[in-house]
């Protein structure tokens, strides 16, 4: 009965290599060397372990990258050419150091080696896969998976990414072995906090971290290193033991620094003439390692005795003894405190097993041996066996980590490689833009779309970064990184012109040959807002912008924007309005069939409320950016108001589209002319927003006047539209108030700031209550100069019948309507007046200021009184003269019921629908599609893609990992 | 190895992509890397709103320390101040404390010395580094999964919302005389 358990851990990889194009990349070289000199001596142990019935049990990871390689028949060919060329120097080798009696025997000790390794790999017709494949099934290896091309995951940009390295690696494995993996090796042991929810949700069971990444978890984990914990996620995590890992790795005290064993750096390749080495080195006489090392480390200076088998072999096992001894004393100390058996994890890189040391796979050997053998305080096992063999485990978070030097991300990111980020970050966020949009792509656009994921996948390769940090073959590792992320746009571009052929991508699937599965959906966005829409509607599409929508109701332009969209909708609009983000409401929704997208202003914004707007519109710009780079497309811009300027000028002029503005009110208006330079800047904006427009809305003759006169507008691009009106208040009530069944109460609704004329109003009762004594004022409404108005109802004395309700909901003003005798607007300046038609849908007679909207809208003595604009006479007078008529008052609130009708949403959407359509008549020469299902205006293209990237414009989207 | 077309052509390399984006980097529990971009374009309006030319325009890094809060809700922990060049595309931070999540802006200034953000990054946390006085407390739980849900919001009220600067700004007319607001 075991004490303990032991779990090595072996990780094979290699980047993926592969030049069909030429035969002298030495960097291919890398897989052949271990091929031979580690993967198949690691078998050859462990298929003889198994054979001879020794139970044992290791953990083997092998990268995607490694198994697509150890699969191809380009390189097993290449690899078979080297092996034969290897075999070839070992005849001369045997001949050359005939006589040798410390060289001869290793001469002869190489041919034999090299001959048993091209017997291996031809018995498993150079299948190696199926040997690894055939332990697994045994029972003797668990082998688990790694992210696709080895991305070290910590520094990739967004989720997608992540995902699309994790999921494609098991998909590799599952290709290979025909099960899912329990595990996964993080490339590097590279972890950050929110990797864990992505491999819960890939099913992954269990991962390895560096040793530090468990110490540091929160809370720290009761059983250190020699139990795994789980994440809140759930997946489990095992620890490198960090005293079993520096004997090994150790480059001081380790074992392979023992004096006995091969030194590494003293090669033939090196060390003989040219002449003699030159069949077997770079055709350019560029010398390699050749495998042949004839000499023993034998100290720390230079000088090196010849190498001795059966020395090195005995210090394996001592060697591989005393790893078990330490480890046994670790287990039992540990024991009695964990009251649950220990494990220790030992992870390692396969290509420190017989390519770095040499005697690797022999101390290998003899750790199995011993361990099934001579003792019986530890077992092999490995990390699945071990989470089935307790019931619960400590539940941790931990952070960020890597086993690379330092323990986090000092490797990949410092000066050396920093440059390569921004590129693969942006190849990257292309990449999800593009997966997002080809949605049903056509066959020769899935083609573009893989190989574009197979090249973001090979530039994402840890390994560059790492090599341009140990600076050993830079000049490669940069080569690669800029030939990946050139071929990846060059394929994006293909797909953005939308004009090519499959020739055009067929030499890059020859050159970089990898994952022949690949599916580029893992790119796409969990979070496909819009997605399935985009492709089922085929409407023509507007965008509107407006600052504020409901809920955020500030003015009046939220609810015209709600009214007027919901109504576009109805006339076969596609409708999107991009507004200020709101607290409580979702960034993103459908309301009433009206896509909003709200934007958040970041802060700090300047500290004013111009900096404000501007910094709205730059969010704005943004937004619209991103809904454009998923693959969305618009027809037109409809945008409301000045503060929405810098962004409708921007997307008019960036996406080439119409744009069609309303001007609701003017600077210049609002203040009866330009006073100071905050309004000149307003006004300046105004300028360039109706300069810039195809066709600018009003609301009202006047305000056609007004626009025209202070912007210089040709007639032609200035139309009228009304506003429209609540149609819950058109249907005209048979049940209301009869005039005189009403209460004595005299009401305005509206702001409380000068241009509204409420002081006129106040003016006006003081000698209106000393006539009608029962007659009340009642003032709806907030506004800055509250405040100062009810400091007037105080100097005249009539502030007990004067009341300032403040803010009103709808029910509530329409109460106030119906109770009402009548409902005074004496504006000084009114664009249009909606609360002259409210009034007079609610059946309220109504007195106005003839001035602006209200003019068109209030005719005197026909549907309403008018009164002189800023003459507190007059609206005295008028107002007195209403009071006195019932039945005049009767008759003006039965006329104006009657006109009100034309205000209603559908008309006026319907107009707004013909004015679209006009401008788009001239923009694009486009006609009108009868037969179509509305009757009505149809797009004939519903996918764009985004310009060359020369063209590119736009923050960056995917979904950030941070 | 000869460079064939293709090899010379795929080389070439962009460093900027005409994208506005900031991106922060967790390099060690102490040190943080952040690149930038700025659009053409972007630079453009903002350069037009401030009524300066874009290399004329002061900027700055402001590194939040925004640990277990909403940046957009609440005032970070802490903040660090980093003038940089116009041409700057890229900045170390060193040091930093371990285990706090961080956020940084590219900011410019108005003239009055108010910043005004015009990139916002994502946020990284730095790795924790547990000290000898951490005290375990310990929860054991099965190794089995969980199933999460997602809820979605909705619109649940109606009514008059407020937004920073309704003092100056009522939904019509821009209240204030002479507050300045451009570089002037």
């Amino acid at each position: 009965m075991s004490k303990g358990y032991v779990a090595l851990v072996l990780h094979a990889h290699l980047p993926f290599v592969r030049h069909p194009e030429s035969e002298t990349y030495l960097e291919e070289r890398w897989l052949f060397e271990a091929i031979s000199e580690t993967y198949i001596p690691l078998l050859q142990v462990l298929l003889k372990l198994a054979s001879e019935r020794v139970s044992y049990r290791i953990t083997f990871s092998l990268s995607p990258t490694l198994l697509t390689m150890l699969d191809d028949s380009l390189l097993q060919n290449r690899y078979n050419q080297y092996l034969l060329n290897m075999m070839e120097l070992a005849e001369k080798e045997v001949k050359r150091t005939q006589g040798d009696t410390d060289f001869y025997p290793l001469a002869l000790h190489y041919r034999q080696k090299l001959y048993d390794i091209y017997q291996f790999y031809h018995k498993c017709k150079k299948d190696l896969i199926s040997v690894f494949r055939s332990l697994q099934n045994g029972g003797y290896l668990e082998l688990i998976t790694s992210a696709a091309t080895h991305a070290f995951l910590p520094l990739l940009a967004t989720e997608e990414a992540v995902r699309a390295q994790v999921v494609t690696g098991i998909e590799v494995y599952e290709h290979y072995f025909g099960c899912k993996p329990p595990g996964i090796w993080l490339p590097e042991c590279g972890y950050f906090e929110k990797l864990e929810n992505i491999l819960s949700d890939l099913g992954i069971r269990y991962f390895i971290t560096d040793t530090h990444g468990l110490i540091n978890a929160e809370p720290v984990p009761v059983l250190g290193t020699l139990s795994p914990v789980l994440t809140p996620s759930g997946v489990a995590v095992f620890a490198r033991d960090r005293s079993s890992s520096q004997q090994v790795w150790s480059s001081i005290d380790g074992y392979p620094g023992d004096f006995d064993y091969r030194e590494f750096y003293r090669d033939i390749g090196f060390d003989l003439d040219l002449e003699t080495v030159k069949p077997y080195i770079h055709p350019e006489g560029i010398r390699v390692d050749t495998g042949f090392k004839y000499y023993r480390i034998t100290g720390n200076g230079a000088e090196k005795a010849p190498y001795r088998l059966d020395w090195a072999r005995e210090k394996a096992a001592l060697h591989a003894k005393d790893f078990i001894m330490n480890r046994q004393k670790h287990v039992e100390n540990a024991l009695y405190h964990m009251g649950r058996k220990p494990m220790i994890v030992a992870p390692f890189d396969a290509e420190l097993f017989g390519h770095w040391w040499y005697e690797g796979p022999q101390w290998i050997d003899f750790l199995l041996r011993k361990i099934h053998f001579d003792q019986d305080v530890l077992e092999t096992v490995t990390p699945s066996q071990y989470l089935d063999f307790y019931d619960d485990f400590q539940e941790c978070r931990l952070s960020m980590s890597s086993w690379g030097r330092g323990g986090y991300a000092d490797v990949w990111l410092r000066g050396e490689n920093d440059w390569i980020y921004p590129a693969l970050h942006f190849a990257e966020e292309r990449m999800v833009q593009m997966a997002n949009r080809f949605w049903q792509p056509t066959a020769e656009e899935r083609r573009v779309l893989q190989q574009a994921a197979r090249e973001l996948m090979l530039a994402q390769s840890s390994d560059w970064a790492f090599i341009m940090d140990n600076k050993t073959v830079v000049d490669y590792a940069v080569r690669r990184t800029k030939q990946h992320v050139s071929r990846f746009h060059q394929l994006c571009d293909m797909l953005a012109s939308g004009t090519f052929s499959s020739d055009e991508v067929l030499p890059l699937e020859k050159l970089d040959a990898i994952f022949p599965n690949i599916d580029y959906r893992h790119f796409q966005s969990k979070n496909k807002f819009l997605a399935k829409e985009k492709l089922e509607v085929k409407r023509l599409r507007v965008l509107v912008l407006s600052w504020e929508f409901p809920p955020l109701t500030i003015g009046g332009l939220s609810r015209h924007v709600y009214d007027l969209t919901r109504h576009l909708v109805q006339t076969g609009w596609e409708v999107h309005v991009v507004t200020t983000e709101v607290d409580s409401c979702p960034n993103e929704e459908k309301v009433d069939d009206v896509y909003v997208h709200r934007v958040r202003v970041q802060k700090p914004d300047g500290g004013s409320f111009l900096h404000w707007v501007f910094q709205l519109n730059l969010a704005m710009l943004d937004t619209v950016s991103h809904l454009v780079q998923k693959g969305w497309s618009f027809d037109l811009v409809h945008a409301h108001d000045w503060l929405v300027c810098r962004t409708a000028s921007a997307i008019k002029s960036l996406y080439n589209l119409p744009l069609i503005v309303t001007i609701h009110a003017t600077e210049h208006g609002r203040n009866q002319g330009i006073h100071n330079d905050v309004q000149r800047h307003i006004h300046q904006l105004e300028l360039r927003l109706v300069n810039e427009a195809e066709k600018v809305i009003v609301c009202s003759d006047a305000m056609r006047s007004e626009v025209r006169s202070l912007f210089g507008l040709e007639e032609n691009r200035v139309q009228v539209l009304p506003n429209g009106i609540d149609p819950s208040l058109i249907q005209w009530d048979m049940h209301r108030k009869k005039f005189c069944e009403r209460e004595d109460v005299v009401f305005f609704v509206g702001r409380l700031v000068r241009e509204k004329g409420v002081h006129l109003l106040l003016h006006a009762a003081s000698r209106l209550f000393v006539q009608f004594p029962k007659m009340r004022l009642v003032i709806a409404g907030q506004g800055p100069m509250r405040e100062e108005l009810e400091q007037l109802a105080i100097q005249l004395k009539i502030i007990n019948r004067v009341s300032f309700l403040g803010f009103i909901s709808d029910e509530e003003r329409n109460q106030m309507y119906a109770k009402s005798k009548v409902a005074v607007f004496p504006s000084l300046y009114e664009p249009f007046g909606i609360v002259a038609l409210e009034a007079m849908a609610a059946g309220t007679p109504v007195i106005a200021a003839s001035v602006g909207g209200l003019r068109d809208v209030v005719q005197h003595e026909i549907n309403g009184l008018t009164v002189f604009p800023d003459n507190v006479d007059s609206l005295h007078d008028q107002i007195a003269f209403l009071w006195s008529n019932p039945e005049l008052a009767e008759q003006l609130s039965m006329n104006a019921s009657l006109q009100i009708q034309k205000f209603n949403w559908d008309q006026i959407a319907k107009s707004t629908s013909d004015i679209y359509c006009e401008v788009l008549r001239e923009w694009k020469g486009w006609v009108a599609d009868e037969s179509s299902n509305h009757g009505w205006w149809q797009r004939n293209e519903i996918t764009s893609v985004d310009g060359a990237i020369s063209q590119t414009h736009g923050a960056i989207i995917g979904t950030s990992l941070y | 190895m000869l460079k064939d077309q293709r090899g010379c052509k795929e080389e070439q390399w962009r460093r900027f992509w005409n994208v506005d984006r900031i991106r922060l980097m967790c390099k060690d529990a102490s040190t943080l890397f952040v690149y930038w971009e700025v659009s053409s374009l972007r630079k453009q309006i903002i350069s037009e709103h401030f009524e300066s030319r874009w290399d004329q325009l002061p900027f700055y890094l402001l590194l939040h320390d925004v640990t277990d809060m909403l940046f957009e809700k609440n005032v970070p922990h802490s903040t660090q101040v980093i003038a940089v060049q116009p041409d700057s595309e890229n900045w170390y931070i060193h040091p930093v404390l371990a285990n706090r999540s961080y956020l940084i802006q590219l900011c410019t200034a108005t003239k009055e010395g108010e910043f005004f953000s015009i990139l916002q990054s994502n946020s990284v946390t730095t790795p924790r580094v547990a000290s000898v006085s951490d005290q375990p407390s310990v929860c054991f739980r099965r190794p089995i999964r969980q199933e999460r849900t997602v809820q979605e919001n909705a619109i649940t009220d109606v009514g008059p919302y407020s937004f920073p600067y309704f003092g100056e700004f009522d939904g019509y007319t821009v209240n204030f005389a002479s507050r300045g607001c451009i570089h002037e």
